[in-house]
């Protein structure tokens, strides 16, 4: 997975001289916002995926960001970072999406185990054998399942979490709500997940056992 | 604490957000509380195996056509000014400079260059050298100095006429008979034999690298497959142009001509003549 350490979270910005490129690109200066695409696809793009599992509907999700930003960035402000505007746009664009789309946003079960599997061997450069990859595309499946459970906020809560790496603090800016608000629907999330997983315990080498609870 | 409190830790703690106060009475209450440890250790341990998600890289080529597939949909923007709508459609348009593309060019470059490379050096000079007459030959009567001049510039002056009939020769309009592609081959195996002996003979470095800049361009001439390989006498056209050849050989001609006017020797005539019209 593509970690998200793409400069935003350390405050730097990611475009060099970011204020005169978006000034001119407000002016009408179609290089301009060129170079604000290049330089945000990456990030926006990794985003939408973490958030929806899968290629087709992140590069759908980031192009619709980029049409957005381009028909809005005269309403940009500066109030905010530039990269927090547009990951807010990609958020929203992400849930307006999945509550519209629901099931079918989300790929097959069994294109989420060939997409998995597809990165586990051209990590391990195809060592892995059969029965290895099978097993990977199988956990592969078991995760994105677990994930399809989740509301649409537990899941981008979750996902800002724990793939982003985005704080507490960060989420609840990001999503206009209250640090115990990200804080509760993320323990909502992952006692959900756990439930999900628990089916697959041994597959996924879980070794407490819930029987008890 | 209660199960209350600590539960609300949770989240917190797996994440470690915990001050060092909050982790003491947390670790302290699980160590007592086997319902909490266990719910927590679970949480944990859901999060190492969500931690195992993977999902496939995009490929360069993704990244490389991406604006290229934006911009069409940018272009339906209601209302978008005539002026923004051209320059969209300049800045995509312009496909040269894509990184890919670029890079396809590069190689391309550097194998046609390679093979031309390796072809000469394989086959060319062995080749061209046997079958070709031997020009050089001693001067006459010790006059070293004048002979290999009077060479260097009829060679120059042949390299030229036959540089300009490839360079003005135009491969759009397929004009192969106006190349005479034969007899140029021909001129070229002789200029290359007479580069030899040129090469060692002619003083100063400038002139010594200019035969062998022209004999490499001669060799590429003599060793073109047919009047058609339009790709090798592109390139050939573009090294001539490139190295700046003609104007080169230019420059020399001129320098020749004016070393071959001595001032000293003019006087000495003229002297001469006023003596005998004395």
């Amino acid at each position: 997975m593509q970690p998200a350490s793409l400069g935003i979270e350390k405050g730097v910005p990611i475009l060099k001289n970011e204020n005169e490129v978006i000034a001119r690109a407000c002016d009408g200066d179609v290089s301009a916002f060129r170079e604000i695409v290049e330089a945000y696809k990456k990030n926006v793009y990794y985003l939408a995926r973490d958030l929806c599992g899968n290629h087709e509907t992140a590069e759908d999700i980031s192009q619709d960001v980029f049409i957005k930003v381009f028909r809005s960035l005269k309403k940009f402000r500066g109030d905010s970072k530039f990269s927090s505007w547009i990951h807010r746009i990609t958020l929203n664009t992400f849930l307006s999406q999945y509550r519209k789309k629901s099931n079918t946003l989300l790929r097959e079960a069994s294109d989420i185990g060939d997409e998995f599997v597809r990165a586990q061997v051209g990590e391990s450069q195809e060592k892995a054998d059969p029965e290895q990859r099978a097993a990977s595309k199988m956990i592969g499946m078991h995760i994105e399942r677990a994930l399809d459970r989740l509301s649409p906020r537990e899941r981008t809560v979750f996902v800002l979490r724990h793939y982003e790496h985005k704080k507490q603090r960060e989420i609840a800016d990001m999503l206009n709500v209250t640090v115990g608000t990200v804080k509760s629907t993320l323990f909502r999330a992952l006692q959900r997940l756990r439930s999900e997983l628990s089916f697959y315990r041994e597959e996924l080498g879980l070794e407490v056992a819930d029987d008890e609870m | 604490m209660k199960c209350k409190s600590i539960r609300k830790l949770f989240v917190d703690a797996l994440y470690d957000e915990l001050t060092s106060q909050q982790r003491e009475g947390f670790d302290r209450h699980l160590e007592s509380c086997a319902g909490c440890a266990r719910e927590f250790a679970q949480l944990k341990q859901t999060m190492t195996a969500m931690d195992q998600r993977e999902l496939a890289e995009p490929e360069e080529a993704f990244w490389e056509g991406y604006w290229n597939r934006l911009q069409p949909q940018l272009e339906e923007t209601p209302g978008l000014p005539t002026r923004y709508r051209d320059r969209l459609r300049q800045l995509t348009e312009i496909r040269i400079f894509e990184p890919r593309v670029a890079m396809q060019l590069a190689v391309a470059i550097v194998l046609i260059a390679l093979g031309i490379f390796i072809g000469r050096l394989i086959y060319a000079p062995d080749n061209v050298r046997r079958e070709l007459p031997v020009y050089a030959e001693k001067s006459p009567d010790g006059q070293e100095a004048k002979f290999v001049d009077a060479r260097t510039q009829r060679y120059l002056e042949r390299s030229k006429v036959l540089l300009l009939g490839l360079v003005n020769f135009d491969s759009a309009e397929e004009d192969y008979h106006g190349l005479n592609f034969g007899h140029q081959q021909r001129i070229s195996e002789e200029l290359v034999s007479e580069a030899q002996f040129l090469k060692e003979n002619v003083r100063g470095h400038g002139l010594t690298s200019l035969i062998s800049d022209l004999e490499i361009i001669l060799m590429q001439i003599a060793n073109l497959e047919s009047e058609q390989d339009i790709n090798g006498i592109e390139l050939i056209k573009s090294g001539i142009d490139r190295q700046g050849i003609l104007l080169k050989i230019n420059l020399e001609e001129i320098k020749q001509t004016s070393d071959s006017f001595d001032p000293d020797q003019q006087i000495r005539k003229s002297t001469r003549k006023n003596k005998i019209e004395l």
